[in-house]
C-alpha cells in the first residue's frame, strides 16, 4: 500500500500541467484550423449506400479509417462537375501516398441517364481510383434529404437535353465517419490537401 | 483580330449596364479580341465538354457575341453556371454582352460554351476552332487548346 505523501498530488498536477502546456505549445492540442467550412460540432455522417459499376455496393459506413470526399453531380454536366473531378485529381496528386487513405466519391443525381457503368467511365476519365456510384431516385432523394441538399431536373431546349440543378459543395467525412467539412466550388486544391492531411492525422 | 466598331443602341447600353456585374476591369485595348481559349479534354466521340474564352472589347460600343459553332462538335451552345445558395444551376443563353472597354472571362462555374457531341476524342494539346458571330455582323474564330 502506498503512503499518502503530503504535497505530492500538487507536484504531480503541476508536472502534468507543464507537460500539457508543452504539448499545446508543440501544436498537438491546438484546435484544428481548416480552410473548408467546418461542421461545429462534427455530425455523424448519414447512411449512404449506392450501386457501383462492378455490381457491388458503396457504403459510407464501410469507409472508417479513410477520409471520404462526396460530391453530388451528373455526367451530362459539362462545366462544374468535370471541374470538380479535375480539382480532385490535383488533390489526389498533392496528397501523394496519403491518397491511399482517401476515397473520392462522385454520386450521380441523374439516375435516368447515368447508370453505374456510364458513371464509372465518366469519373475514371479523371482517375481510375475515383468512385462513381448512384441509386434509384427514391434512395437518392433520401440521401439528399439526410445531407440537407436538393437536386432537380430543369427542362431545357439545349441539344444536350435537360440539366440538373445539384449541390455545389463537396462534403468531407473524417476517418471516424463524421461530417467535418464543406468545400465550396472553386476551393483551392492546395487548401484541400492541407485540410485532408489534418484529418488523416486525426484532427 | 480587328473588327469594325458597332453602332451603339440605347437598348444595348441599357442591357450592358445590367450585365455590368460580370465585367472585368477596364482595358486599354482598342479592338475586340478573343484570348486564352481552352477546351476540357474528352476521350469519347459524341460526348459533351466545355470551352472557355476571354472576350476583350476595346471598342467604344457593346459587342454581342452569339451563334457559336465548331467543326469538332455537333452543337456549341452558350451557357452560364451559377451557384445560388449552394445549388448549382445552369442556364442556356442566346448571346453574351461585352461592354465597351471591358472584358468578360468565361470560367468554370460561370459563363462557358457547351460543346455537345464531340465529333472525335479531344485530346490534350490539340486545338479546337470555335466560330462565333458578333453583333456588328463580323464572323470571328479562335483556336482553343485542349487541356486535361
Amino acid at each position: 500500500m502506498q503512503r499518502f505523501v503530503p504535497g505530492s498530488l500538487s507536484r504531480n498536477a503541476a508536472a502534468l500541467l507543464a507537460a500539457s502546456c508543452f504539448v499545446v505549445l508543440a501544436g498537438g492540442c491546438r484546435p484544428a484550423s481548416f480552410h473548408g467550412t467546418a461542421y461545429e460540432p462534427p455530425e455523424v455522417a448519414p447512411s449512404v449506400v449506392l450501386q457501383r459499376a462492378n455490381g457491388g455496393k458503396f457504403s459510407l459506413a464501410d469507409q472508417h479509417g479513410s477520409v471520404v470526399l462526396l460530391y453530388f453531380g451528373y455526367t451530362h454536366c459539362p462545366d462544374v462537375c468535370p471541374t470538380t473531378l479535375s480539382d480532385w485529381k490535383r488533390v489526389k496528386e498533392g496528397l501523394g501516398r496519403d491518397a491511399s487513405r482517401v476515397r473520392f466519391v462522385f454520386i450521380s443525381v441523374d439516375p435516368d441517364r447515368d447508370d453505374p457503368v456510364t458513371l464509372q467511365h465518366f469519373v475514371s476519365r479523371f482517375d481510375p481510383d475515383f468512385i462513381g456510384a448512384t441509386a434509384d431516385s427514391a434512395t437518392l432523394a433520401g440521401i439528399e434529404r439526410s445531407f440537407h441538399v436538393n437536386s432537380s431536373r430543369e427542362e431545357s431546349t439545349s441539344a444536350g437535353g435537360y440539366s440538373v440543378t445539384h449541390p455545389s459543395q463537396t462534403f468531407v467525412v473524417d476517418k471516424s465517419g463524421n461530417l467535418r467539412l464543406l468545400y465550396s466550388f472553386g476551393m483551392q486544391t492546395s487548401d484541400m490537401v492541407s485540410d485532408i492531411r489534418q484529418l488523416l492525422r486525426g484532427a | 483580330m480587328r473588327v469594325p466598331l458597332v453602332r451603339t443602341f440605347a437598348l444595348m447600353s441599357m442591357l450592358a449596364a445590367l450585365a455590368a456585374c460580370h465585367r472585368d476591369a477596364p482595358l486599354s485595348a482598342t479592338t475586340f479580341e478573343l484570348h486564352d481559349a481552352w477546351v476540357r479534354a474528352t476521350p469519347d466521340s459524341g460526348s459533351t465538354t466545355a470551352a472557355y474564352i476571354r472576350f476583350v472589347n476595346g471598342t467604344a460600343d457593346t459587342v454581342w457575341v452569339s451563334r457559336f459553332s465548331s467543326d469538332d462538335a455537333a452543337t456549341v451552345e452558350l451557357h452560364q453556371s451559377s451557384d445560388v445558395a449552394g445549388e448549382m444551376h445552369m442556364a442556356m443563353l442566346d448571346s453574351l454582352a461585352v461592354a465597351p472597354n471591358h472584358s468578360v472571362t468565361m470560367r468554370p462555374g460561370g459563363y462557358h460554351l457547351m460543346l455537345i457531341g464531340a465529333t472525335h476524342a479531344l485530346v490534350p494539346g490539340s486545338m479546337v476552332r470555335i466560330v462565333m458571330h458578333l453583333s456588328n455582323g463580323a464572323v470571328v474564330s479562335t483556336s482553343a487548346r485542349v487541356k486535361s
